[in-house]
């Protein structure tokens, strides 16, 4: 794994088996962080983290704020690359931990 | 202690435990009536704390978290987790700024050494114009290979130790600590290390530089540009 690539820690594989076992294309931080079971200060920096090394895509909700009457949600979903590279990282993990019920 | 003296025990015991319980009340009403607050305020102590490429999004973002949060204790430890996630996002940031400024230090370093040792028998008139456009094309170059300052670095260090000055022996080794050169990075350092030890440098061969980097099959000494 080359020096821009995220780390593999536990936390970082909660959250790509959240968003894959997901039946839905995207999730919001909040509606990962409940599947996962991370904290909000561990949650953000991985899903920062993975965006920027490509592995996740976010955007905005496309409904006004000011219609729906709350703060607009911003929605992850697994890149085609990202989804390559969890499985491909799951699998040299398998050696040591076993399968993983997402993967 | 009477009948009289037990009873009184129990009303008190009674009056006790209604105060305990209207006072609780009221503090998780006023908890209630303040929590929105102090997770908006934690909010923007957070956002105080990341780097500004973030500050806009991520506001707006935890926002939209807090919202879909249920419970008011929730959100408040919400809200405090958001703190400490800005937190860890400015220590990455710091990180990241250092790292960028080694390598820029170091690629000025090479900038110099190489600059030094090739071009110093270059007539006088076309030295300045040599030492302006050299280093532009050497770091596109060594962008477009993904060398790092540390790859080069290093193979200079051990290449032209004996030909620096005193001073600039220092410096150089003092950054090849700095810059950490992982064990997985020796083999590109000996290479590009090769690559650069024997360029002869000429006006044309500026331009060409990147081609002798990109080749790994131009052997060491002829690669004549």
């Amino acid at each position: 794994m080359s020096a821009n690539e995220p780390r593999i820690t536990g936390p970082t594989l909660k959250v790509l088996g959240a968003l894959l076992a997901s039946p839905r294309d995207e999730l919001s931080g909040a509606e990962i962080g409940r599947a996962a079971s991370l904290a909000s200060g561990t949650l953000y920096p991985i899903l920062l983290r993975l965006e920027q090394a490509g592995w996740l895509d976010s955007r905005w909700e496309t409904e006004d704020p000011t219609t729906l009457g709350r703060p607009r949600r911003r929605f992850y979903r697994v890149t085609g690359t990202g989804e390559q590279k969890a499985r491909q990282a799951v699998k040299d993990l398998e050696p040591t931990f076993g399968r993983l019920s997402w993967a | 202690m009477g009948l009289i003296g037990s009873a009184l025990l129990a009303i008190l015991g009674l009056l006790a435990a209604v105060a305990a319980a209207t006072l609780s009340r009221l503090l998780a009403e006023d908890f209630s009536a303040w929590s929105h607050r102090m997770a908006e305020w934690l909010i923007q102590q957070a956002v105080r704390r990341l780097p500004e490429a973030y500050r806009d999004r991520l506001l707006d973002e935890w926002r939209g978290h807090l919202w879909e949060t249920p419970g008011h204790l929730t959100k408040v430890l919400v809200a405090g987790g958001f703190y400490w996630a800005a937190l860890e996002l400015w220590r990455v940031e710091r990180r990241r700024l250092r790292r960028a400024a080694v390598r820029e230090r170091g690629l000025r370093l090479v900038e110099d050494t190489i600059a030094d040792r090739y071009f110093s028998a270059i007539p006088v008139p076309f030295d300045g114009f040599a030492r302006r456009v050299f280093p532009q094309r050497l770091r596109k170059s060594l962008a477009a290979e993904d060398i790092t300052a540390s790859h080069v670095i290093t193979a200079r260090a051990k290449q032209v130790a004996d030909d620096l000055r005193k001073e600039g022996r220092t410096t150089v080794l003092s950054l090849e600590a700095a810059l950490n050169v992982a064990s997985d990075e020796r083999d590109a350092t000996v290479q590009s290390g090769e690559m650069l030890g024997d360029f002869w440098f000429t006006f044309s061969a500026v331009a060409d530089l990147g081609e002798c980097i990109r080749d790994p099959s131009i052997a060491a000494g002829n690669c004549q540009l």
